[in-house]
């Protein structure tokens, strides 16, 4: 796949280009209980669970920022069952996240200038 | 009732200076000239008055009559906190349920230095069963019942989670029972104390089961939560308990609460350390006798 056509129209957040990371979240406003997390937003006080793979790729990617196509590669790598196209499947969870505003993209420029 | 308050006595203190209800972690003066509401009172805090000189009280409530033509013609009772009135009047004949729904609305207004989930609780062996739930869930029926066999009544209406410990306060106030769980208890518990029945309410007849005065000697007793229980009641339907993951039991506790989003991120860390430290399960219920079996093996000694 090109990963151009990755990112049609309307597709949302972290195209190639950009990179992604959670917003800052107080750790004890973050469970882990088996394959749940739950995440408590203080700036609009909604509560959010996350289960199973989509648990997983939350806590990846508070680990810092990173592109689609690297989580993709990794979850790939992870041989998880029942995601489909793994490209597809993070590219729906990264546009849940920043419906609900969990997300920061930035693009993977100013992230490489950011580390220099 | 302070000890040797009869009713004339205390009558005449409702009518003046106000009584005071001690309700676990609660002061209440309450001022009424209604004979229903000195009745109901004294059958039902007797043992929770405190001194009507009593210096400082966390609510002011006053029960009576709405004056002009309402005093002749379909009589009605008014709820008032702090001389003002939040809610429409109701029948004269309801004024005590108002005073307990009324009361409830207080609680929820201004407790907020606990998590308060609407649930009932009770509690066995310092370990506490919380029994969140929506009208019509059972929960009060079931509430009554464990109460009146073996386990002592923490609140039919709120789980008082105190945020710093996590322990659930107690709040001993009757029990309020409707419709088919008045005959229920009542024939089932010969001993259980019920006030009148009050019908055509908007939940249907109502009467308040008095707690026992074990509950009310202990209400400075604290307890430890163990394990949350989200009754559904489904006539019919074969009782099962059915264990609820963290995460579910903590989204069905916020929705349940009543001041969640007040607290903020403090209530989101009340309602984590609640459920980590709880077993959570759904309890279908159909009869109670089951249910009352399934509830109870949850406190009985694992080998």
């Amino acid at each position: 796949m090109n990963p151009d056509d990755r990112r049609s129209p309307g597709s949302g957040v972290a195209g190639p280009a950009e990179s992604v990371t959670i917003i800052p979240l107080p750790e004890s406003h973050v469970r882990r209980w088996d394959d749940e997390l739950i995440v408590y937003d203080q700036r609009c006080g909604e509560t959010h669970l996350l289960q199973g793979v989509v648990a997983m790729l939350f806590e990846w990617l508070r680990e810092g920022p990173c592109t689609a196509d690297a989580l993709a590669e990794r979850l790939s790598a992870e041989q998880v069952d029942g995601v489909g196209d793994t490209y597809t499947f993070v590219r729906q969870v990264l546009n849940e996240l920043q419906r609900l505003q969990l997300l920061e993209v930035s693009p993977v420029e100013d992230q490489q200038a950011s580390q220099s | 009732m302070q000890a040797g308050t009869d009713i004339q006595t205390l009558s005449r203190i409702l009518g003046t200076t106000g009584a005071v209800i001690e309700i676990g972690p609660f002061l209440v003066r309450l001022r009424s000239r209604l004979d229903s509401v000195a009745a109901a009172v004294g059958l039902h805090y007797e043992h929770q008055l405190r001194a009507p000189d009593t210096p400082f009280c966390d609510f002011h409530v006053r029960l009576d009559r709405p004056g002009g033509l309402r005093r002749w013609w379909k009589p009605q009772a008014r709820f008032y906190l702090d001389e003002t009135s939040p809610f429409k009047p109701l029948p004269l004949n309801q004024a005590f349920p108002l005073f307990e729904w009324g009361l409830n609305w207080c609680i929820a207004q201004r407790g907020h230095r606990f998590l308060m989930v609407h649930s009932a609780v009770v509690e066995r062996d310092g370990r506490a069963l919380i029994l969140p739930g929506a009208p019509g869930s059972g929960k009060s029926t079931l509430c009554a019942a464990l109460s009146l066999s073996g386990w002592r009544l923490l609140s039919d209406e709120f789980a008082l989670v105190e945020l710093d410990t996590g322990r659930i306060t107690p709040l001993p106030r009757p029990v309020s029972l409707k419709n088919a769980a008045i005959g229920i208890i009542r024939d089932r518990y010969p001993g259980a104390v019920l006030g009148p029945e009050t019908h055509d309410t908007t939940k249907g007849t109502v009467a308040h089961l008095k707690p026992s005065a074990d509950a009310v000697e202990r209400a400075g007793d604290p307890a430890e939560p163990a394990w949350i229980v989200f009754p559904e009641f489904q006539a019919g339907a074969a009782d099962r308990l059915e264990p609820v993951s963290r995460g579910q039991a903590l989204l069905q506790l916020a929705d349940s609460a009543f001041n969640y989003s007040v607290l903020g991120g403090r209530g989101f860390e009340a309602g984590a350390a609640l459920v980590e430290n709880c077993q959570s399960f759904r309890l279908t219920y159909g009869d109670l006798n089951a249910s009352l079996k399934l509830l109870n093996s949850l406190a009985e000694p694992r080998s």
